[in-house]
């Protein structure tokens, strides 16, 4: 097939925006193609190779781009940028350029779809010393034998720049009409590409095999199933309502989706965005070898960063110093991961989408080895809006988002997003801007590289009406290694076999001390909790203020009495004078 | 696949094989050789297709070569030529081949063996361009390579003008131009026959690249071309016979 036929359908997509004539289009490519090509024909008028799923991109930097159109054309670099800067597109550019090229060559034999895709493979293949001469010359290789016009959308695609606006539904679109005369039957195609994420090979199956073959298709360990995705309501009321009070509501935790495949000892990761993502994380694929007692599956979980000393949750913030392409293994150690585990597709052979959520909860805790870092995702079972919020504000405080309340009945329906799934965010926050100055009232017993010492403390504000101490956080973040030498000798005066007769706390500390040393903290925002006692029931009844992602600054403040430390009623005008309505976030919604 | 079968070519200087190791190297990255009984070839065209290697080694310029069936071998020419680097010019160089290996022995009294994994092919093979020749020129490879030095003092190319009596070499560019010219019957042109006279232009970084290659085992190159055609260059591998030829495709003039 020659790559002519497939630049010709480029050249009439890129100059409609409208989907109806673009699906039209595609329908004509499609039918002019070789069934045994179709796949590959999909994959690059994405701009693909491979699903991406695989990971594999062709990733050429303009940089060696102009350098190929250089070698192709005769022409010197210095003119090439020029006119790339005059047209501000690569593509023209290399048309642009290819239409003056100087140098001739030996043979010339048009261009296929084939040599094409051999060419662009080979290209993001080629890696290690050397590779950006060999990358070079098969680009410039393909060049010599294109027309202008092909040439322009090579590199367009080798750039990552071809942006034809071909989007996933409009190709199974296309599909259902080239092959089976119906576009109806998108909704067939639509299902079996939901469970494979591979445009691709539906491509195929459905050019070899007609309908019959897609209604064969079934999920894969393998292949990323497109994940089910969650609406979203303002109230916990609303929720319960709409889904007629058979729900469960789940933390949303402050992480990544990832959605694991685990084939014996083989496991992958892939995001929600359908990217493989296992080598960013060695230690969630060791966590999965260990505490997942299933030879073949499927299951969800929520990636966190968590600080291993104190079992904290950390902020998202934390978790994306994981994505980097270089220095994993010191990643892995500056930033370690808990996994809470929300679903599971498919266990040993059998497909469990169809399953009742509840049934796939059960089917997961079966299969978990729970352990601080491995665990199913806290979750209560409620048809009570107060409790529910209640549930809420212990989430936020322990660092979620929110909850995900889910309907007890539904099936898993991959890719869709649906009201049987639900969040239920925060529609205010109060960040807060100062530093607080808080009594040590408690302590905990440190785990991992803080054994033996304490690995948190229990900090409370003043209240001075009624000459208390009200907890407003648990702290495990910002303390040295000296730090936590220093305060068990500090505290060790202080220490007392039960809580002191001047502190409220609904939290049971391992230790207790008389209120004595403050030090100062800095927080991300203070947030309602029905865990703390600080300013409780003066936003909501049965429910205090507390800090939300407290920080130890370094800075002890030993000028500082306990009852010099910042009150509760300043912690409550904080936060009314910082409440702000949250804005939707323009951001990509995580689940 | 075990099938009995003798293989042996022997040099007794290892000049022959770093030309052709280099020169292959200019182009590509990996070699199919052809051996059969009458001997070694190898032809391949660069990625780009402006340039081609077509490699003719008899039999009878060996100093020993044992093939009883023809088959080929192909092998990553960067590592190649790496052992090929490894003997001195006056070594002997033998080649077989054993389960899917080159051996390669560098023989000076002081005995080398390597052992080399040959690789899968993954490209077909090459046709010749069909060319005729308007001109047909021997020039001494010294006068040849400085040309290209001085040419590429002011460009990157070099257009070759033939008439009955002379060979004008000039380069042109922003920064201004040069020539150099070689007279019939001079030291530097052995030989010139020109049925028409010619003018075409080429890459000097792909000349000088097959020049430095094989200049070493090479007195004279013989070029041959035709008007804005593509140019061939031939050069000796050793006294004994075997060529290298060298294909390449001439720029469009600027106007």
């Amino acid at each position: 097939m020659l790559y002519s036929t497939m630049a010709d359908a480029y050249e009439k997509i890129e100059e409609t925006m409208k989907r109806l004539e673009i699906t039209d289009y595609l329908v004509e490519l499609f039918s002019k193609t070789d069934k045994e090509l179709i796949d590959k024909v999909v994959y690059m008028t994405q701009g693909k190779l491979y699903p991406d799923y695989m990971g594999i991109e062709i990733g050429v930097a303009e940089k060696l781009a102009i350098k190929a159109i250089g070698l192709a054309s005769g022409r010197d670099l210095e003119s090439i940028r020029k006119v790339y800067k005059e047209k501000g597109d690569i593509g023209l550019a290399a048309e642009e350029v290819l239409k003056g090229r100087l140098q001739t060559t030996l043979l010339k034999e048009p261009l296929t779809v084939e040599r094409v895709y051999e060419t662009l493979d080979k290209v993001a293949r080629t890696s290690g010393p050397g590779s950006l001469e060999a990358k070079l010359r098969y680009i410039s290789g393909v060049f010599n034998h294109a027309t202008s016009k092909e040439a322009k959308y090579i590199i367009r695609t080798i750039t990552g720049e071809l942006r034809l606006g071909v989007a996933d539904y409009t190709v199974l679109d296309a599909l259902a009409v080239a092959y089976t005369g119906d576009k109806g039957n998108r909704r067939l195609l639509e299902r079996a590409y939901n469970s494979s994420s591979d445009l691709g090979t539906i491509a195929k199956t459905v050019a070899k095999e007609g309908l019959r073959g897609i209604k064969r298709f079934k999920i894969t360990v393998g292949k990323p199933v497109r994940p089910m995705l969650a609406e979203r309501l303002e109230t916990a009321e609303e929720i319960v309502k709409k889904l007629e009070g058979m729900c469960v509501a789940e933390y949303k935790l402050d992480g990544e989706r990832v959605q694991i495949h685990k084939d014996g000892d083989l496991v992958d990761l892939f995001s929600r965005r359908l990217e493989k993502i296992t080598h960013h994380y060695p230690d969630v694929v060791d966590l999965v070898k260990s505490n997942l007692k299933a030879s073949k599956a499927i299951v969800e979980a929520e990636c966190v960063a968590v600080n291993l000393d104190t079992g904290e949750l950390m902020p998202f913030q934390e978790l994306m110093h994981r994505r980097r392409k270089y220095g994993i293994e010191e990643a892995m150690k500056a930033y370690p991961v808990s996994l809470f585990l929300f679903d599971a597709l498919y266990i040993d052979g059998k497909d469990l989408t169809q399953e009742p959520y509840l049934k796939r909860r059960d089917m997961l805790k079966k299969i978990v080895i729970q352990n601080d870092r491995f665990k199913v995702v806290p979750s209560i079972s409620s048809r009570n809006p107060k409790e529910i919020e209640k549930f809420m504000e212990e989430a936020i405080s322990d660092g979620c988002e929110g909850l995900v309340i889910k309907d007890t009945r539904s099936v898993y329906r991959a890719g869709a997003r649906e009201f049987s799934w639900i969040k239920l965010k925060r529609e205010y926050r109060s960040e807060l801007r100062d530093t607080l100055d808080l009594v040590i009232i408690g302590a905990f017993h440190g785990r991992g590289r803080r054994a033996g010492k304490y690995g948190a403390f229990l900090l409370a504000a003043y209240d001075k009406g009624t000459d208390t101490f009200r907890t407003a956080c648990k702290i495990g973040t910002g303390f040295t290694d000296e730090d936590l030498e220093r305060f068990p000798k500090l505290l060790s005066p202080y220490k007392i076999h039960h809580r002191h007769g001047r502190v409220d706390s609904k939290l049971e500390a391992d230790v207790w001390f008389v209120p004595q040393i403050v030090i100062e903290t800095m927080a991300a925002e203070i947030t309602v909790s029905p865990i703390h006692t600080c300013c409780m029931d003066a936003i909501r009844k049965g429910s205090g203020l507390a800090l939300r992602f407290p920080k130890y600054t370094g800075r002890l403040r030993s000028d500082k009495a306990p009852e010099d430390s910042t009150t509760v009623d300043e912690i409550l005008s904080i936060y009314k004078s910082q409440l702000k309505k949250i804005e939707k976030e323009a951001v990509l919604e995580l689940v | 696949m075990a099938i009995a079968m003798v293989f042996l070519a022997k040099t007794s200087t290892s000049g022959e094989w770093k030309a052709v190791s280099s020169a292959i190297s200019t182009l590509v990255e990996e070699a199919t050789f052809e051996a059969s009984l009458e001997g070694i070839t190898f032809r391949a065209m660069d990625p780009s297709h402006v340039a081609l290697v077509d490699l003719l080694w008899p039999k009878s310029a060996f100093e020993k070569y044992e093939c009883d069936k023809p088959f080929k071998f192909t092998v990553k020419m960067e590592d190649f030529a790496k052992l090929i680097k490894r003997a001195d010019t006056k070594d002997n160089i033998e080649i077989t081949t054993s389960d899917e290996m080159l051996v390669l022995r560098i023989v000076d009294g002081y005995k080398r063996e390597f052992l080399l994994h040959l690789i899968e092919s993954t490209y077909g093979p090459t046709p010749l361009p069909k060319l005729s020749f308007n001109v047909r020129a021997t020039v001494a490879e010294r006068a040849f390579e400085r040309m290209l030095i001085d040419i590429s003092a002011v460009s990157d190319h070099v257009t070759i003008d033939a008439s009955k009596d002379r060979l004008v070499f000039t380069g042109k560019s922003d920064i201004g131009s040069g020539s150099v010219t070689l007279e019939k019957a001079t030291q530097d042109v052995l030989e010139l026959e020109v049925k028409e006279d010619s003018k075409a232009t080429y890459n000097i970084e792909y000349l000088s690249g097959m020049i430095k290659a094989t200049g070493s085992a090479s007195d004279t190159v013989a070029l041959e071309y035709s008007n804005k055609m593509p140019i061939r260059l031939e050069l000796k591998l050793s006294d004994l016979g075997g060529r290298i030829h060298f294909y390449l495709a001439p720029r469009i003039e600027e106007k």
